[in-house]
């Protein structure tokens, strides 16, 4: 007989090979099966409750910790800011006034910008466009007679030391003139 | 695997406690006779199956019907047979048959007709734990090497190497139970 007949043999002989098992075996598997089970649910009940518990504790430490926070406050030991109070100042601080000045000065360099974007004009000479913009640019001439009166009697002063020696200049520095 | 058997199995994922009996009454006898394939006693053999039915049962959502139930359950019972065997290792005490060898002269005098299965199984249980478990796994359960190394821990040549040593020391015990039976006779 050949090794492979020997195998064909045995397996022939044990296959669908069936032992009926003891009377009380199936009732000792499923009370065993019921025991692991309920133990299974109760640990997870379990895991289910410290859980829940974890989490009122922290909620409370935390709800805890706010409510001291604000009778500190109101005690005046310690400087705790709510961040309801900071948003209120946020709000009712005034805007800077340069703030106010962006839109006009983001509207000159944009002007700005466009002149220099604009080709530069050939050789030294004024377009109209430029007599224009002096004519902007030049304080209108109320605003020359409200200057301050001393600037006016210097100016004044200044041409009258001058009128008489045509040669002389009273300035802080000697000027010696030849001839 | 049957209509009757999908059904079952599917009652049984989501809980059904009857259908969980009937897969029991239907499949234990075949579990159970797998357990004491791979046991010293019948004690031993209902604490395997029993162990193997819990398993059964926990890992049975991860079964896909599109394998053998039967040879899942049969993997199951097997596996769960050798961590038993493996607890029991240090209290076992076999006979140390390397040195015993099948010459031709004996392979040739075998017949399959000498012998039915009650001296089939007698001669296999006679053989040391390592080959009785390779022999089995391989001849009877249909295990590949590959499956007996990694169901066994081992390398797949020490696997084939005693597959072949209990074969011929499975035949040298049967060609020494003639004997003595004709002696007897």
């Amino acid at each position: 007989m050949s090794i492979e007949q020997f195998d064909q043999y045995v397996t022939g002989m044990f296959a669908n090979e069936t032992v009926q098992p003891p009377a009380g075996a199936e009732d000792a598997l499923f009370q065993r099966m019921n025991k692991m089970r309920k133990r299974k649910r109760q640990i997870q009940a379990m895991g289910a409750a410290v859980v829940i518990c974890v989490g009122v504790l922290i909620g409370a430490h935390v709800a805890g910790d706010s409510q001291n926070g604000a009778a500190i406050s109101t005690d005046g030991s310690r400087a705790i800011v709510p961040s309801t109070a900071i948003m209120a100042t946020d709000e009712i601080e005034p805007v800077p006034q340069h703030e106010n000045l962006s839109q006009p000065t983001s509207a000159a360099a944009e002007s700005d910008l466009t002149v220099a974007s604009d080709p530069p004009p050939a050789g030294n000479d004024f377009s109209n466009q430029d007599e224009v913009n002096l004519e902007e640019k030049r304080p209108p001439l109320h605003q020359i007679d409200a200057l301050p009166a001393t600037t006016a009697a210097y100016d004044s002063g200044e041409r009258s030391l001058q009128a008489p020696e045509e040669e002389t200049w009273v300035l802080p520095a000697v000027v010696k003139v030849k001839d | 695997m049957n209509s009757e058997d999908v059904d079952l199995i599917e009652r049984c994922k989501k809980g059904h406690a009857q259908a969980e009996r009937e897969l029991y009454r239907r499949y234990s006898p075949m579990m159970f006779g797998v357990a004491i394939r791979y046991s010293n006693s019948r004690h031993d053999a209902e604490d395997i199956a029993q162990d193997a039915w819990v398993k059964v049962f926990r890992y049975l959502k991860s079964f896909s019907e599109n394998n053998s139930f039967e040879g899942w359950l049969r993997r199951i019972v097997v596996n769960t047979a050798i961590t038993h065997y493996r607890r029991q290792k240090k209290h076992t005490h076999h006979l140390d048959i390397d040195e015993v060898y099948a010459t031709p002269q004996d392979l040739e005098a075998f017949t399959e007709s000498d012998y039915n299965k009650e001296e089939i199984e007698k001669a296999i249980n006679a053989l040391p734990n390592g080959y009785a478990t390779v022999f089995k796994l391989y001849v009877i359960e249909g295990f590949k090497h590959k499956e007996i190394a990694e169901t066994l821990e081992i390398d797949v040549n020490t696997s084939k190497s005693q597959l072949s040593r209990a074969r011929k020391a499975l035949q040298v015990t049967l060609l020494n139970m003639a004997r003595i039976a004709k002696k007897k006779g």
